[in-house]
């Protein structure tokens, strides 16, 4: 049964999609953060590494490494932080198209750890899920299909063990985040009077449009602190049974798209339903594709082939 | 029948996940004295991206928290805030600003941002770090005509001395 559970073979499209989307998602963060990297992580940044280096553990790789590295070769230590950030993005582009896949998900890896660490106090929940989003891309098997390195039109994908295995770490693991972070919210008072939902959506930083109108509807306020926390602290059980599992694939789906669209948060959004669809929602999303995009392309493909045959054809038939 | 490898790999999954599940359980806080095994799980924890606890938005929502800072030469005088157009990093400095709600912390970071602040404006000698919080009343008090106000709760001044 465990063997079964853990190791029956099965197909790495999962874990493909895995490895592009985070790559994808971490090029995007590091594009949207390049203007701010001296601010953000610089030696002289609003939290400078005197400061961050006093308090991260020292055998924590950090940014203030570097100082040794600068002094010697005469370069400024910012110069050698927006270089380090290049050769994050330049191995983010190698994890997207399967280049070397686990040299690049390990200097990844290293380099985003390293800014992390120094700036530690500015990290929020996209860190922490790319940090083990980049951990795992070093050791699951991610680039087995959909990877420049096994590019052969004599290669299929292949079933692996090995591909379940990984897969199952990925979905227990977000069913300890889920049911963490309900239980966590569920000990605060807020989320069962509503004020949690209220309080949020009333604060600049998040609030996306006036919500003055929710303090007249404090039952419907209730309802949604009280859906999220089923929703997070039911989520083990719900995503495990088979017949309820596409229907919560999507809720969760939605409560990340709600909390991207209300609260502005689009970057752990986008991570957390990438986590999300390649622990459960691949098949969906396959099927999905298969059904709604496959037909229209061939359909296209149709009407193509008719106009060249009626060209083709046009002289020899009166039409 | 599992082979060696295969054991290996499911021990090493099952060792990584109850490193996960113990670090969600805040075992860090479940001793006050951190046995050296405590150490090496924290260190694995904190390489592998298993020691997070995942505590977002709970148990309760804190107030929002922004910094004014006053900037002078002596003869002008001029106000201002770090947040710019990037919502991304202003969403960092937001996060940074958070940490002004712990007591311990407020002296150390009124400095690192004035330190900040007056290099970035080297034509300033003398900077106000004002702290302020949304406090926003709860929605029976809203109701009622209570309004949300910000409030200072924490202004230090900053001279360049050399």
């Amino acid at each position: 049964m465990i063997k079964r559970f853990f190791l029956a073979p099965s197909t790495g499209e999962p874990l493909a999609f895995f490895r592009i989307a985070i790559a994808l998602l971490g090029l995007v963060q590091g594009g949207w953060l390049i203007g701010s990297v001296a601010l953000l992580y610089g030696p002289d940044g609003l939290i400078p590494w005197s400061v961050s280096s006093g308090i991260v553990d020292p055998y924590m790789p950090q940014l203030s490494w570097l100082k040794p590295l600068a002094a010697f070769t005469g370069t400024s230590a910012t110069t050698l932080v927006y270089v380090l950030m290049g050769l994050y993005l330049c191995s983010l582009g190698a994890l997207l198209i399967g280049k070397f896949t686990r040299y690049a998900a390990f200097i990844a890896w290293a380099i985003q750890f390293t800014f992390i660490n120094t700036g530690f106090m500015g990290a929020y929940g996209v860190e922490t899920f790319m940090h083990i989003a980049l951990f795992y891309c070093i050791i699951m098997p991610v680039g087995e299909v959909f990877a420049w390195d096994k590019l052969s039109l004599n290669t299929k994908p292949v079933e692996s063990e090995w591909n379940t295995l990984s897969l199952r770490v990925l979905q227990i693991h977000l069913c300890v985040v889920y049911i963490a972070s309900g239980a966590e919210k569920a000990m605060g008072i807020q989320w069962w009077n509503g004020e949690a939902i209220w309080q949020t959506l009333m604060q600049g930083q998040f609030a996306r449009f006036d919500m003055r109108w929710m303090a007249n509807y404090p039952l419907f306020a209730k309802l949604l602190c009280w859906s999220t926390l089923l929703l997070e602290t039911g989520y083990p059980f719900f995503i495990w049974w088979r017949r309820s599992r596409p229907y919560g694939y999507v809720a969760i789906v939605l409560l990340h798209t709600s909390i991207a669209i209300f609260m502005g948060l689009q970057l752990f959004s986008a991570i957390m339903i990438i986590f999300n669809t390649a622990a459960f929602g691949w098949p969906y999303l396959k099927q999905a594709y298969y059904s709604l995009v496959q037909p229209l392309r061939e359909r296209k493909k149709l009407q193509r082939a008719g106009i060249l045959a009626t060209h083709a054809f046009s002289h020899e038939f009166e039409m | 029948m599992l082979t060696t490898k295969q054991t290996f790999w499911l021990f090493a999954a099952c060792f990584h996940l109850s490193v996960v599940a113990l670090h969600a359980a805040h075992l860090e806080e479940w001793t006050s004295h951190k046995s050296w095994l405590l150490k090496k799980i924290t260190a694995y924890g904190d390489f592998t991206g298993s020691g997070n606890i995942f505590s977002f938005f709970a148990p309760h929502i804190g107030n929002e928290i922004a910094v004014v800072y006053t900037l002078g030469d002596g003869s002008h005088q001029e106000v201002t805030r770090l947040e710019g157009p990037n919502t991304e990093c202003n969403r960092r400095i937001q996060t940074i600003y958070n940490f002004f709600g712990i007591e311990e912390a407020q002296s150390l970071l009124a400095k690192s941002c004035a330190a900040y602040m007056l290099r970035q404006h080297p034509n300033s000698n003398l900077v106000r770090v004002t702290v302020i919080d949304k406090r926003v009343p709860a929605m029976a008090a809203f109701r009622a005509g209570s309004q949300p106000k910000w409030e200072p709760f924490l202004v230090k001044d900053f001279r360049v001395t050399r």
